[in-house]
């Protein structure tokens, strides 16, 4: 048994202060809050289960299309809020009043952000937090515990972002340190090592179970495919980025960057009090911006939908140079390539339709390069613009197509036309592809010649996913002729492609009308 | 000449409990500092540590019933504490202890009552160690690590004879594990400092760290704690550029030490540097606000003429020493001798080291009922208890300090001025604010009347002001 020296301290160093862990106890903090109510204590024993010396902070980042949005938050127990109180109060009147508070929230923010890293595609991106919050919740002892909040956006352009994120603040402060990303609006996240769940409920909950363990983060990494902004994401986009330069307010009434998420904490709070200004009874919704700087909520109505970055402000600055290969983005729309086929299921219905008709192998050969090359046609087409599909009637006609294959395969089990159908069919298709790619295929990457290795790829994902289903179907599907219950199966299957895709075109149909 | 005769006596008494004690320190001389390499990084565990514990957590979260993996938890987390001082980490280390131990009971689970033992231990309660490390003596008699935690939790305890008796069980059980030599001579080390032996405390934690350097993997943390004893026993022999060097040692193995970067701080000051030494104070206190660092970066301001910042390190101490009471510590010797050390609150204090002494007898709690007495105006049972705490001949400036202060205020000023040249011949700078009030003591004590004259401010304080 390894023991290394326990170094017991012969004048008790770290006796009562190493084990105390949580307490409860009322009595005058400082001088600079008069009064608190006992019950807060309860709920800080929750807060604080990590110790009264503890920093615990959460970065929330929110991929959306056109824009990335860090969103920090830090809790400082009472131990490091008593020593912030006391560097907050600059006047040294041994009172930290609420213009003190803020402006220390300013200068956290403006420390914080200069030891922030984002990098999108590779390119550095200076963060400036903004909108810093700050709100005081009472903690054990008739202490206080401080949680501070800011955020920080920046405009993304292009279809497929590589994110890299690292947090240099205060990094051997001990404390649960916690990182996530949450796709928005149509993001999809297509690799990285970055969690996608706010394990501690916004700083709130924190499990402290042995065996569940608790976060150390310091860095992530992500990889989006981000859908095209359209009309209806632009308007948003457009509010977004209008609003990161409006005052507090305005932006939150925007897109709510802070949701409150102290609900345990204040359900159980009862009211403390400032000095000078009463407190709201809810602490952690109620900051004291919003009763300083009360901007109008201005929520332009998308002024210029066409361009949603068009927004000049000092830190949203001119496109990043886009110093990645294209490469970069290709293996992006590969993935979502792949996950588009791999969860559309029409697709899938359709193929193994199309498989399940008695043919030879070079037949089936055909049938499936007929499909492909008619659906990459008409996805290059429509993708580049040539063709506008009138979306409302290609997706009933995929389902059709699919109940189609599935009867024929039904009732006459082969086709002598399989070839032309295929082709036929997946023209359909490709449109149907289209639709998804076009909202992840912006103009941008149009205009700096990306547009074509993506669409490629995007193809390519979509025939990498189809191929490995053949090459597992049809062997399998032919070993199971051997055998008597391969006709009754085939029957079976046919009847659910015929089902599913007659299901389908009377859903799709109701979603026209 | 009576303390030198008790001393004596103090010696032959220690050769026979030694003797008692098994098969003592080994006959070959122990090396002595200059044989040390010099200092290197060693590198942290940190990521190792991660996956493990995160591989660890995993388990038992899929079997809650695996309690091997518990007590691998449960050994990291206390590893982690003792790195940081992370009082988180002793809440898992006890929590997977316990866990582990409510799975098979400690009969055929005797690492997690061991290690229950220790965070027991770590968290002050010395009562419960002891009782559960004589259990585990009871399970596993013929290994050493029992009697390692038992004589840790009676040497706390201050049943000095019992401890030592149980590391010479120690000592005789675990002579070829390297690490187990390691821990022997770590303890050995810590009871010569009690005996006042400074020069063995010194062979002691050289050879500690020798065989610990020796391993193929040096654990860092234990290389940076015999390195940062080594510099404790030399500013207690007041050699400050040695003292300095083992902590900057220290902080090369393991850079943030807390242990080292509060110990450098006071030796800068010490040496005379207070500026410096209030830029390792403030270091230390930011990696780990414990009282006695943010009570001496308090002291440091002071003494620089910041009395505002002064204030405010001060009021911290109060406030942490609120949460303590408000999480439950029943006793608090810092918060005590901070009150003794500043004139405030003496019944209080006085009240607080005196309940603890009624269960922790070691001779630093009696030295802090006598320091607390003397500042409540109790100076019979000052001079009682400061005995109690000399007993056993530590040569501890401050101890002498306190000894110096009482006997002035118990009118015997030969008493006081003997025990104020020993300490400040001792270690003169051994404290950044007692220190310069025991030398303002001792130039005022050239004249004999002046000498009873700082009975009149109990604090002492204002005297120092520049």
């Amino acid at each position: 048994m390894e023991s290394p020296p326990s170094a017991p301290e012969q004048t008790g160093v770290g006796g009562g202060f190493e084990r105390n862990l949580r307490g409860i106890r009322a009595s005058g903090l400082g001088r600079f809050v008069v009064a608190l109510i006992l019950l807060g204590a309860c709920s800080s024993v929750a807060a604080h289960p990590l110790g009264n010396n503890t920093i615990n902070r959460q970065t929330a980042i929110h991929v959306a299309p056109a824009m990335v949005e860090v969103r920090y938050a830090m809790d400082m127990a009472e131990i490091p809020t008593f020593t912030e109180a006391q560097a907050a109060d600059t006047d040294l009147d041994g009172i930290v009043s609420d213009a003190e508070w803020t402006a220390y929230a300013k200068a956290w923010a403006n420390e914080v952000g200069r030891e922030l890293e984002l990098e999108l595609d590779g390119t550095r991106v200076e963060v400036t937090l903004r909108e810093p919050r700050w709100s005081l919740a009472p903690g054990a002892a008739g202490l206080f515990t401080l949680r501070l909040e800011a955020l920080f956006r920046t405009p993304v352009y292009g279809t497929a972002v590589r994110l890299r994120y690292r947090d240099g603040y205060k990094p051997a402060q001990i404390g649960w340190k916690e990182i996530y990303v949450v796709p928005v609006d149509g993001a999809i996240i297509t690799g990285g090592n970055v969690a996608q769940a706010d394990r501690s409920k916004g700083l709130t909950q924190f499990p402290d179970a042995p065996g569940t363990s608790f976060p150390s983060e310091l860095s992530a990494e992500a990889e989006f495919a981000l859908p095209r902004p359209m009309q209806r994401a632009a308007g948003a986009a457009v509010a977004a980025a209008r609003a990161a330069r409006e005052p507090v307010v305005g932006a939150r009434a925007a897109n709510e960057p802070f949701a409150a998420p102290r609900g345990a904490r204040a359900s159980a709070t009862a009211a403390a009090v400032v000095r000078n200004a009463p407190r709201p009874a809810v602490l952690g919704t109620a900051t004291p911006l919003d009763r300083v700087e009360v901007a109008p909520p201005a929520l332009p109505q998308a002024a210029n939908v066409a361009d949603p970055m068009l927004t000049a402000s000092e830190e949203i600055s001119e496109p990043r140079s886009r110093t990645v290969s294209i490469w970069q983005g290709a293996g992006s729309f590969f993935k979502l390539g792949v996950h588009h086929i791999a969860t559309g299921w029409d697709h899938l219905a359709f193929l193994l339709g199309l498989l399940l008709l008695r043919q030879s192998l070079g037949q089936l050969v055909r049938v499936v390069t007929a499909f492909t090359v008619a659906h990459s046609l008409t996805l290059a087409a429509a993708a580049n613009g040539w063709v506008t599909p009138p979306g409302a009637l290609v997706e009933p006609a995929i389902a059709l197509t699919i109940a189609y294959v599935g009867f024929v395969s039904l009732v006459w089990q082969r086709s002598r036309h399989s070839v032309a159908l295929a082709f036929a069919f997946g023209l359909v298709h490709g449109f149907g592809f289209a639709g998804a790619l076009a909202e992840s295929l912006g103009a941008e990457t149009a205009r700096n010649g990306a547009w074509l290795v993506n669409l490629a790829s995007f193809n390519l994902g979509i025939e990498a996913f189809q191929l490995l289903l053949v090459c597992i179907l049809v062997p399998t599907m032919a070993l199971a002729t051997r055998y008597a219950w391969s006709a009754a199966a085939t029957r079976v299957g046919s009847l659910g492609v015929l089902t599913a895709g007659l299901a389908w075109f009377f859903a799709r149909m109701v979603d026209v009308f | 000449m009576r303390c030198v005769r008790r001393s004596r006596f103090m010696w032959i008494a220690i050769a026979a409990l030694a003797a008692l004690a098994g098969p003592a320190v080994p006959a070959a001389p122990l090396p002595n500092e200059a044989a040390l390499p010099p200092a290197t990084l060693l590198a942290s565990d940190d990521r190792t540590f991660a996956h493990m514990v995160g591989w660890l957590e995993n388990r038992v979260r899929k079997d809650p019933e695996d309690f091997v993996a518990y007590n691998k938890l449960a050994g990291a987390y206390l590893q982690r504490l003792r790195e940081t001082g992370d009082a988180t980490f002793l809440t898992r280390g006890s929590q997977a202890a316990r866990a582990s131990l409510a799975t098979l009971p400690a009969e055929r689970n005797r690492d997690a009552l061991n290690l229950l033992a220790q965070a027991e231990f770590a968290a002050h309660e010395f009562d419960a160690a002891r009782e559960h490390a004589q259990r585990l003596v009871r399970l596993e008699p013929d290994r050493a690590h029992p009697y390692q935690i038992l004589g840790d939790a009676l040497l706390e305890l201050g049943d000095y004879a019992a401890a030592e008796a149980a590391y010479g069980q120690m000592q005789q059980r675990g002579g070829v594990q390297e690490i187990t030599q390691v821990a022997t001579h770590q303890r050995l080390g810590k009871m010569a400092i009690l005996r006042g032996d400074l020069a063995a405390a010194q062979r002691s934690f050289t050879q500690a760290l020798l065989l610990a350097l020796a391993r193929p993997d040096p654990p860092r943390e234990t290389v940076a704690w015999c390195r940062w004893q080594l510099g404790e026993t030399a500013f207690m022999r007041g050699d400050y550029g040695a003292a300095e060097q083992h902590y900057r040692d220290a902080l090369t193995t393991f850079p943030r030490y807390f242990r080292a970067v509060a110990s450098l701080g006071r030796v800068r000051a010490a040496r005379g540097d207070l500026a410096d030494a209030i830029v390792q104070y403030e270091a230390a206190v930011k990696i780990l606000p414990d009282p006695s660092f943010v009570a001496a970066l308090g002291d440091l301001y002071l003494l620089s003429g910041r009395e505002r910042e002064a204030a405010r390190q001060y009021d911290l101490v109060e406030a942490i020493a609120r949460l303590s009471a408000a999480g439950g510590a029943l006793y608090n010797r810092q918060q005590a001798l901070f009150y003794a050390d500043h004139g405030r609150e003496p019944e209080k204090a006085y009240a607080m080291a005196a309940r603890e002494y009624e269960v922790r007898r070691d001779i630093y709690g009696a030295d802090a009922v006598a320091w607390t007495a003397l500042k409540a105006g109790r100076v019979d049972e000052a001079r009682a208890m400061i005995k109690v705490a000399l007993q056993l001949g530590t040569q501890d400036a401050r101890l002498l300090y306190h000894a110096a202060m009482i006997a002035n205020a118990a009118s015997d000023p030969m008493a006081a001025r003997d025990f104020l040249q020993r300490a400040l011949a001792l270690s003169p700078g051994f404290d950044p604010l007692q220190s310069s009030l025991a030398k303002n003591l001792a130039a005022a004590s050239t004249s004999p009347a002046a000498f009873a004259a700082p009975k009149a401010t109990p604090n002492g304080i204002a005297a120092v002001r520049p």
